[in-house]
C-alpha cells in the first residue's frame, strides 16, 4: 500500500510489517521522461521545466520548510497533524534532490527487464537516460 | 456617444490590466502524464501551488493516463513529459524514442500492511494480498518481496487487485479536479 494510506491503516488496527520501498534495489521512484527528439529540439525549455521540478523536490526536503511542507501535505492528503508529521519523516529520505541516480541503479532496471524476457538486447544505461541538465542544476 | 473622459478612463483601465494579463497569456502549457496521483509525484502539485512552474513560464497540466497509453502518447508527441520510470526504461529497451531526464524519488514509499496475527512475510503463505492494481510498480514490488521471502506469487499467495479503502487517492483526485481536499469524500 502506498504511503500515506499505509499510515492511515495504522489507525484502523493494522500494522506496517515491511517498509517495502527501501528493500527494492531494482527500482527507482518517480522519474521524468521526455521524447528524445523533443529534448534535442528544446533544451532551454527542458532546463526550465526541470529547474521548477527540482526546486519543488529540494524545497520539500529542506529542513527550514518543514512546517510549510507538513501543513501542505496534511491538506493535500487529508492527514491530521500527527500523521502528516510521521509521513514527512518517511517522505524526506525517499526524495532525490539531486535529480539523478548512478548508472548501476538504471542498469538494475535493465537487467530486471532482460530477466523477465522483455528484451534480449540490453542497452547501456546511458542510452536510456540523460542527466546532463539535472547535474548542472545545483541547489 | 463616448466622451474623451470615458475613452481616457478605458485606456487607463487597459493599461493597468495589461501587466496582470500578460504573464498568464505567455505561459506555455506543459502536459505531464502519470498513471495516478501518489506520494511519489505529489511534489508536482507542490510546485504548481507554489508557482514554481509559472516562474519558469509554464502552465503545468497533469494528465492521468494508463501506462501503455502514456508511452504511446509520449512517442507520438501528445504528452510533453511522463512520470513513468521503470516502464519508460523498458519502453526504451523496446526502441521507443524516450529519455529519462530526472529521478525525483530514491525509492517508492510502500508499506506491507498486515492485520494483527501476521508477524512475518512468510506468514502470508496461503493468504490473499490486496494490491492497488495487478501490474505496475506496486504489483512489481509485491512480487519482488514475496519471492525474496521464498514465496511464489499466485501459488503461495494470491494477489488481488483493488483500491485502498483509506482514501489518499480520492483526496488527491479531489485536489486535482479542483474541488479541493475539503470537498472530497472519504
Amino acid at each position: 500500500m502506498t504511503a500515506p494510506d499505509d499510515l492511515r491503516a495504522l489507525g484502523e488496527g493494522f500494522r506496517i510489517l515491511v517498509d517495502v520501498g527501501q528493500r527494492l534495489s531494482a527500482a527507482v521512484g518517480e522519474a521524468l521522461v521526455l521524447r528524445r527528439t523533443r529534448f534535442a529540439a528544446t533544451p532551454d525549455e527542458v532546463e526550465r521545466f526541470l529547474r521548477a521540478v527540482l526546486r519543488a523536490v529540494r524545497a520539500v526536503t529542506e529542513p527550514q520548510n518543514k512546517s510549510d511542507v507538513t501543513r501542505w501535505i496534511g491538506k493535500f492528503f487529508k492527514l491530521d497533524e500527527r500523521l502528516a508529521d510521521e509521513f514527512y519523516r518517511r517522505l524526506v529520505p525517499s526524495l532525490n534532490p539531486s535529480g539523478w541516480v548512478e548508472r548501476d541503479k538504471v542498469k538494475l532496471i535493465i537487467d530486471s527487464a532482460v530477466e523477465r524476457g522483455l528484451t534480449d538486447k540490453p542497452l547501456d544505461p546511458d542510452a536510456v537516460t540523460d542527466f546532463s541538465i539535472v547535474r548542472q542544476l545545483k541547489p | 456617444m463616448r466622451t474623451p473622459k470615458t475613452a481616457i478612463g478605458l485606456a487607463m483601465l487597459l493599461l493597468l490590466s495589461a501587466p496582470v494579463l500578460a504573464p498568464a497569456q505567455s505561459l506555455k502549457e506543459i502536459r505531464v502524464g502519470s498513471t495516478d496521483i501518489t506520494v511519489s509525484n505529489f511534489w508536482i502539485f507542490y510546485a504548481r501551488d507554489h508557482k514554481f512552474f509559472e516562474a519558469e513560464g509554464f502552465d503545468m497540466k497533469m494528465v492521468i493516463i494508463k501506462t501503455e497509453v502514456a508511452l504511446a502518447a509520449m512517442a507520438a508527441g501528445d504528452l510533453d513529459y511522463s512520470m513513468l520510470s521503470t516502464s519508460s526504461v523498458e519502453g526504451t529497451l523496446k526502441r521507443m524514442p524516450l529519455r529519462l531526464l530526472a529521478v525525483t524519488n530514491r525509492y517508492p514509499l510502500l508499506g506491507l500492511v498486515m492485520r494483527k496475527g501476521i508477524n512475518s512475510v512468510a506468514d502470508l503463505r496461503g493468504k490473499k494480498l490486496s494490491i492497488s492494481s495487478l501490474g505496475g510498480a506496486v504489483y512489481g514490488a509485491a512480487l519482488y518481496l514475496l519471492r525474496a521471502h521464498g514465496l511464489r506469487p499466485k501459488e503461495d499467495v494470491k494477489p488481488r487487485g483493488g483500491r485502498s479503502q483509506f482514501g489518499a487517492h480520492r483526496c488527491a483526485q479531489a485536489w486535482f479536479s479542483g474541488r479541493g481536499p475539503d470537498d472530497s469524500s472519504r
